[in-house]
């Protein structure tokens, strides 16, 4: 076995553990950086502007994954086969978020499917500063494999309607977006 | 969780560090570093510490002749021959299964025509769930043992390096293309649609290791045949082992079985033909499964086996008892 100090790989500042956060947030830069093969690197993020923030105010992380989506055929009546009736545009670009927090099933479906179809509409623009960041327990890695889980749920969310569905499904960048919630 | 000291420093500060089973991650307790562990291709290697005697797993084994249909007389003339613990390897995969499962059942109603009707329900399940995954990483021959039934314990090095030890000889890739079949074929068996039409079920590796296990091997002789049965190092239960069977038992079930079968089956064909031809089929099969169970306990009996032995393994017990004792042998200096 080998050990790693890890450190910022813009500034070179140790990290800090956050408990067992896959991310490290440099405190000299505010660099968000993971580790992946042993190798620190760099990851785009930004964070939501709260309404009203407090001593409690915690940011959660979510994966945002740009994606390029493309439905051929399918034998259902859910979201996206509603939506490419409507717009036949063939493909289509698409931010799948991806809940990274240690939460449960139901509450990782509810923020995935809410955040992916636009349900809620953040203004960007928010500082996490001394509030506290809640651990990334799910890596880029895994929210990749997450992805088409994501677009499936969603397309299954209409009860006794989705029978088949032969999609494309091909990610092309991702970042990180901190999500203020206030107890 | 227990901790593990490994001979490794902070590269920052020196100090030695103490890794958890599974971590990747860790805080260096003197500076507060965030260090990275990297295990070797990526797999973390740990082993627990055995935490019972050789007088303790000769009485589980003792404990373990009086259970089930072995042989009454197994507790008076059986004799321990040879006791050892060794390090068995295994692969411990932990996976989320994430998809969805799409399809129907078909559900049969008679109307008060006699007409039968088949209606689709369509069903779309969805699958969310962690498993883990674990396989023997090496080849003991039958012992018995093919997985991990315990995944807690006290995390050693020192024990480690004492005893006997088989190396891993399945590689990372493979048992990780293994634990991703297992967590989709549970998933989607979970789901329990009976007619699929779609189905999108990934599984997520979420930690690879490798977990060195203590296993305690123990001979013993009845009636000029050796047998060999295992126990967990870590709880001190039976993990597998072959035993005599009794000879009454094995009597007794050819004559019951046998008579209970003849009777049900002689019954169902008067049965048949004069009041339900259905049902003194059914008995008729009832008595023969009967009777074909009976004999199948009077062809099996004489040896009571207990664990994940392989039904058409190439080598036998001897086979595995002289495997067994080349490695105990081997490290026979080293044996406690």
């Amino acid at each position: 076995m080998k050990v790693s100090a890890i450190t910022c790989p813009k500034c070179g500042a140790p990290s800090r553990l956050n408990g067992p956060d896959h991310l490290f947030m440099c405190e000299r830069c505010e660099t968000l950086h993971d580790i992946e093969e042993n190798t620190s690197r760099m990851i785009e993020y930004e964070v939501v502007r709260p309404d009203n923030e407090n001593d409690d105010t915690q940011y959660l992380p979510v994966w945002k994954l740009k994606s390029e989506f493309t439905v051929n055929s399918s034998q259902s009546d859910g979201f996206w086969s509603s939506i490419y009736r409507k717009d036949d545009a063939g493909k289509r670009e698409l931010n799948i978020f991806i809940p990274a927090w240690d939460t449960d099933p139901a509450s990782f479906r509810s923020w995935a499917i809410n955040l992916t179809t636009n349900k809620w509409n953040y203004k960007m623009g928010g500082r996490i500063g001394r509030h506290k960041r809640v651990p990334a327990t799910i890596s880029k890695k895994q929210a990749y494999e997450l992805a088409d889980f994501v677009v499936v749920t969603i397309e299954a969310e209409k009860p006794g309607t989705m029978q088949y569905l032969d999609y494309n499904l091909k990610i092309l960048d991702s970042s990180v977006v901190y999500i203020p919630q206030t107890f | 969780m227990s901790e593990l000291s490994v001979g490794l420093t902070c590269p920052a500060c020196g100090g030695t560090i103490s890794v958890g089973e599974g971590e990747k991650n860790i805080a260096c307790k003197y500076c507060d570093s965030a260090l990275h562990i990297d295990g070797d291709e990526g797999v973390m290697i740990a082993a627990f510490k055995n935490k019972i005697t050789k007088e303790q797993s000769i009485d589980t084994v003792k404990k373990w002749w009086k259970k089930g249909l072995k042989s009454r007389d197994l507790k008076t003339k059986g004799k321990i021959v040879e006791c050892y613990p060794i390090y068995l390897p295994f692969w411990k995969i932990k996976a989320r299964t994430a998809g969805w499962v799409c399809g129907y059942e078909e559900r049969r109603r008679t109307d008060s025509n006699g007409h039968v009707h088949v209606e689709r329900i369509p069903l779309e399940q969805m699958v969310l769930r962690d498993v883990i995954y674990s396989n023997i990483a090496c080849d003991p021959g039958d012992l018995g043992i093919r997985r991990l039934h315990n995944f807690h314990g006290e995390l050693t090095l020192e024990d480690f390096t004492m005893l006997p030890t088989y190396e891993s000889v399945t590689s990372k890739d493979d048992a990780l293309s293994a634990a991703k079949m297992y967590a989709i074929d549970s998933g989607i068996a979970s789901a329990g649609v009976p007619n699929i039409t779609f189905q999108k079920v990934n599984a997520i590796i979420q930690d690879i290791s490798m977990i060195y296990y203590p296993i305690w091997i123990v001979q013993y002789e009845y009636n000029d045949r050796i047998y060999l049965a295992t126990v967990d190092g870590v709880t001190n239960s039976i993990i597998s082992g072959r035993a005599p069977g009794d000879a009454l038992f094995q009597s007794l079930a050819v004559t019951g079985g046998a008579a209970a079968g003849g009777l049900v089956a002689s019954l169902s064909i008067p049965l048949a033909w004069y009041s339900s031809p259905e049902f003194g089929v059914m008995g008729f099969i009832f008595g023969v499964a009967i009777t074909a169970i009976a004999y199948h306990f009077f062809r099996n009996g004489s040896e009571r086996v207990e664990g994940d032995f392989k039904s058409n393994n190439k080598k036998s017990s001897s086979d595995v008892i002289n495997d067994l004792n080349e490695l105990s042998g081997l490290m026979r200096g080293m044996k406690i």
